[in-house]
């Protein structure tokens, strides 16, 4: 306030009474220039200057009264010179925000500032939440805040002008070895020392804070880790920590062999971390990892010991920080992986440990591969080898195929995994010629390896002999295959036929025959290796015959080679043979047992069900089979339900209850059952084949009586080749004709002519098989 | 549909006739005219011979002409073709009969 008046005069300067206490009063400040007197603290002289004014300052505190006071000056030694003027007090205030959106990270830290035009010198701060004194609490150590106590206060400095300031970091109260624990909090500024209890007195704002611990998540790992990949731990890990810990164990690995050893990944700025750890070195097996969040964890350090977060360790051991009665040191690296995991667990689980963690767990494998079954091929064609594996693509796999009997390696390369884990290459069988092979594909490191068997055949038929035969086909070629004959076609026929001994009748002979339309023969006897001179000019008629007496050379191997050729005759239901063989007696009568019957099954007449890997159903009764073993999931009785069966069950024949037992959905569909199913329409049912490797053949116990059976395999074989594995019990065999609806001619073990059990057999189709005598089937194809 | 069933036994011989296929049935079935409990059995007799059961899994109801419904399955045997079939519900005789014909359509009977 400046007074205006004489040249170095003096005057009085007063605050009019207005009735209240003194210290509601503002007041002169003391000690200034052209103060000359005092009457007390509103009241005193004062002395221009020279220029004849004086300025002259009052102040206020908190006590002052906010409200209008008049200020008079007046002469000194005359009052009625004077002036007045008004003037209005108003009260402070105070002000404060926080810096962000309100929400916080235990850790963080927060910048808060206001003003505080209620009190120049100080702010006062104080913190209300959950588990603190309801009065308030400091922020650094969070104790309980008490009145016109300033030092219980987080006391802030005012600037001059009536700013303040004051970053809290969150840490504070834990590293004064208090905890905060997540949840909402006020914090106030108050003009003066008050808790939340004696605010009305004062000034105050307050700012809501939301605190909360950080959060871990981590991306899933699988089950299966493959040994020799990396492991790839990745996540979030907010609350802004500089790292996460990762503990490994394993059989004998804490993290290292038999050493604890605690792995750390840097948080990035938002919030990601990985970590990649190489397997190559690790053993197969489980493991468990415990990835750790350190949160706001503030440890003091312990002579031999590392920190990961509130944990402290060594080569072996761990425990809680100094301050943690809850976690006392435990040898980790005597325990069994899944007990270390959990006692780092339940030490991460202790009070008053903010850390906080998430555990996985995984199985260690070795890289795996798998190749696709192989089906029997044929000799002169390439066929592709298929499979997978889970290494990674681009790694090659060493292959080697092996001859079966002699074990010698015939064939090798490599094959580069593909995309999704496929491989694939090619053989030539002309490369590696017929016979029965083994596949075998390894990984490089030769850990991981599988093989399969296989076929390549030559079209070559090497039959069961006949029972009676003083022969054996030893094999036979036929040009076109006999699956792919047609009515028309050219077919020759080579044999090559062992006699085992002399015709039991001395005058008897043994006799080859066609039904070939126009046949053309040629015939050499081979004896001790050497083609003899009784080769054969070529022989135009449908038999021809060769005499005891011909083919007895005593005690040296004799062979009758034969060639034959035709043209393919249409072909009805009676079954015409391309080649048979049969012994005779002196008379002209057949030897018992002694027919080798090759019939030939022109394309399109197909006898088979089965097709394309679907299974035709007729209209009306159909007695079928299932050829292999189907799929897991695929191999239950279930595959019929789309039949219309127009109320008939599927039916299997118990033989030795002698009754019949309708299918449920659920029962097993297997190998060499024959199964009686009504379909009201033409059906197919598709049928996935297993691709199990290795299967085992399929067998089935029969008993005396009429047993249902199926044929297995993947294409027709004679009666005698089929039934040789109950060869001695079995008298007839019957098929029916579903395309018919008729019972096909019997089939009779070592019978003749239309009966004979040369016929062949359908894989797919079932038949009605007599035993005599109990048995086991065996399958003749997987 | 008929199978030939006299051309094979002339084939075979020595060995007797393949097995007839069953008969199926399926109904209602109805005891004092209340729906026989679940747990009734169903019994098919030929010849004074049993030739199939089967146990109700419902009251009152037994069999369906789906493929998985559990009808009762007759088997006859060589020369029971054209024999008359018996029911017994609960061991008692039921009233109604039919005829054991191997191939037709299985009928639907209720007693």
């Amino acid at each position: 306030m400046t007074i205006t008046g004489e040249s170095i005069t003096q005057y009085r300067l007063k605050i009019k009474d207005a009735g209240i206490a003194d210290n509601d009063y503002p007041w002169i400040v003391e000690g200034q220039s052209g103060l000359q007197g005092t009457y007390n603290s509103r009241d005193m002289l004062v002395e221009t200057t020279a220029g004849g004014t004086q300025t002259i300052r009052f102040d206020t505190n908190s006590t002052t009264s906010d409200r209008q006071f008049t200020i008079r000056v007046e002469d000194k030694d005359d009052p009625n010179t004077y002036d007045e003027v008004k003037v209005r007090v108003e009260k402070g205030d105070v002000t404060i925000t926080a810096s962000g959106t309100g929400t916080y990270y235990i850790g963080e830290e927060i910048a808060l500032s206001g003003t505080c035009t209620d009190n120049r010198d100080y702010v006062y701060l104080f913190l209300t939440g959950p588990n603190l004194n309801t009065n308030g609490v400091n922020l650094t150590h969070l104790w309980p805040v008490r009145m016109d106590s300033g030092e219980t206060f987080t006391r802030v400095d005012v600037e001059s002008d009536g700013t303040w300031s004051y970053t809290w970091s969150t840490t504070d109260p834990i590293k004064n070895g208090r905890s905060i624990d997540a949840g909402g909090y006020t914090i106030y500024a108050v003009s003066k020392p008050r808790g939340r209890d004696q605010l009305s007195d004062s000034k105050y704002a307050a700012a809501s804070i939301n605190l909360q611990t950080g959060f871990l998540t981590v991306d899933p790992i699988g089950a299966t880790v493959k040994k020799g990949t990396y492991l790839k731990i990745s996540g979030t890990a907010t609350g802004n920590p500089s790292n996460v810990y990762i503990w490994i164990f394993g059989e004998n690995y804490y993290g290292d062999f038999g050493k604890l050893k605690v792995r750390e990944a840097s948080v990035a700025p938002d919030s990601s971390f990985e970590s990649w750890i190489g397997t190559e070195d690790l053993v197969t097996g489980q493991y468990f990892v415990i990835v750790q969040h350190p949160s706001h964890a503030i440890v003091t350090p312990v002579p031999g010991f590392n920190t990961a977060g509130s944990i402290l360790w060594n080569s072996s051991e761990i425990r809680g920080p100094w301050a943690s009665p809850w976690v006392s040191s435990m040898t980790l690296t005597n325990l069994q992986a899944p007990a270390a995991a959990n006692a780092l667990i339940n030490a991460l689980a202790s009070p008053n440990i903010p850390d906080i963690y998430v555990k996985l767990a995984f199985s260690l494998d070795t890289s795996q591969i798998w190749i696709d079954g192989i089906s029997d091929q044929t000799y002169g064609e390439t066929f592709t080898v298929t499979g997978t594996s889970d290494y990674l693509a681009g790694t090659a796999l060493p292959y080697k195929i092996f001859a079966e009997n002699s074990m010698t390696n015939v064939f090798s390369g490599e094959v580069i995994v593909g995309d999704n884990g496929v491989w694939s290459f090619e053989v030539d069988t002309t490369a590696i010629g017929p016979g029965a092979y083994t596949l075998r594909v390894t990984s490089p490191d030769g850990a991981a390896s599988m093989i399969v068997s296989f076929d390549i055949y030559d079209d070559v038929i090497r039959p069961v002999p006949p029972a009676g035969a003083i022969y054996r086909v030893e094999k036979i070629s036929i040009t076109p295959s006999l699956g792919d004959l047609s009515p028309g076609d050219e077919v020759t026929l080579d044999g090559s036929i062992r006699i085992r001994g002399p015709l039991p009748e001395h005058y008897g002979y043994l006799e080859f025959s066609t039904d070939l339309p126009d046949p053309v023969w040629t015939y050499a006897l081979q004896v001790s290796g050497l083609t003899n001179s009784t080769s054969s000019p070529p022989v135009s008629s449908r038999s021809f015959a060769l005499s005891a007496w011909e083919l007895d050379y005593g005690h040296d191997r004799v062979y009758v080679l034969i060639n034959l050729s035709g043209t393919v005759p249409k072909v009805g239901k009676d079954d015409p043979a391309l080649l048979r063989i049969l012994e005779r007696d002196s008379d002209g009568k057949t030897i018992p047992n002694s027919e080798h019957r090759l019939s030939f099954i022109p394309t399109g007449s197909s006898q088979s069900p089965i097709s394309n890997k679907n299974l035709t159903l007729h209209p009306g009764w159909n007695f079928i089979s299932i050829p292999r073993h189907l799929e897991a999931g695929s191999d239950t009785a279930s595959i019929f339900t789309p039949v219309y069966t127009a109320g008939h069950s599927a039916l299997r024949y118990d033989t030795a209850g002698r009754t019949w037992i309708s299918l449920a959905s659920t029962d097993r569909l297997t190998p060499l059952e024959g199964i009686w199913i009504y379909s009201e329409n033409l059906a197919t049912i598709p049928l996935t084949f297993s691709t199990d490797l290795p299967l085992q053949p399929s067998e089935r116990s029969l008993a005396q009586g009429w047993n249902a059976i199926g044929i297995t395999g993947t294409s027709s074989a004679s009666a005698r080749d089929t039934l040789f594995s109950v060869n001695r019990g079995w008298t007839t065999l019957i098929g029916f004709d579903a395309g018919e609806q008729a019972f096909e001619v019997g089939i009779v073990n070592s019978g003749s002519g239309a009966n004979a059990d040369t016929h062949l057999v359908y894989p797919g189709r079932g038949y009605w098989l007599y035993m005599t005598e109990p048995g086991n089937l065996c399958a003749i194809g997987v | 549909m008929g199978l030939p069933l006299i051309l094979l036994v002339a084939l075979i011989g020595i060995a007797s006739a393949v097995p007839l296929l069953p008969a199926e049935f399926s109904g209602t079935v109805t005891i004092n005219r209340s729906p026989a409990p679940a747990g009734t059995i169903i019994t098919a007799r030929i010849r004074d011979r049993d030739c199939g059961s089967l146990t109700l899994d419902t009251a009152g109801v037994y069999g369906g002409t789906d493929l998985f419904d559990r009808r009762l399955i007759v088997s006859g045997e060589d020369g029971d073709a054209g024999k008359e079939i018996i029911f017994l519900v609960g061991g008692v005789r039921a009233p109604k009969t039919s005829v054991y014909t191997p191939e037709p359509r299985p009928p639907s009977i209720s007693w």
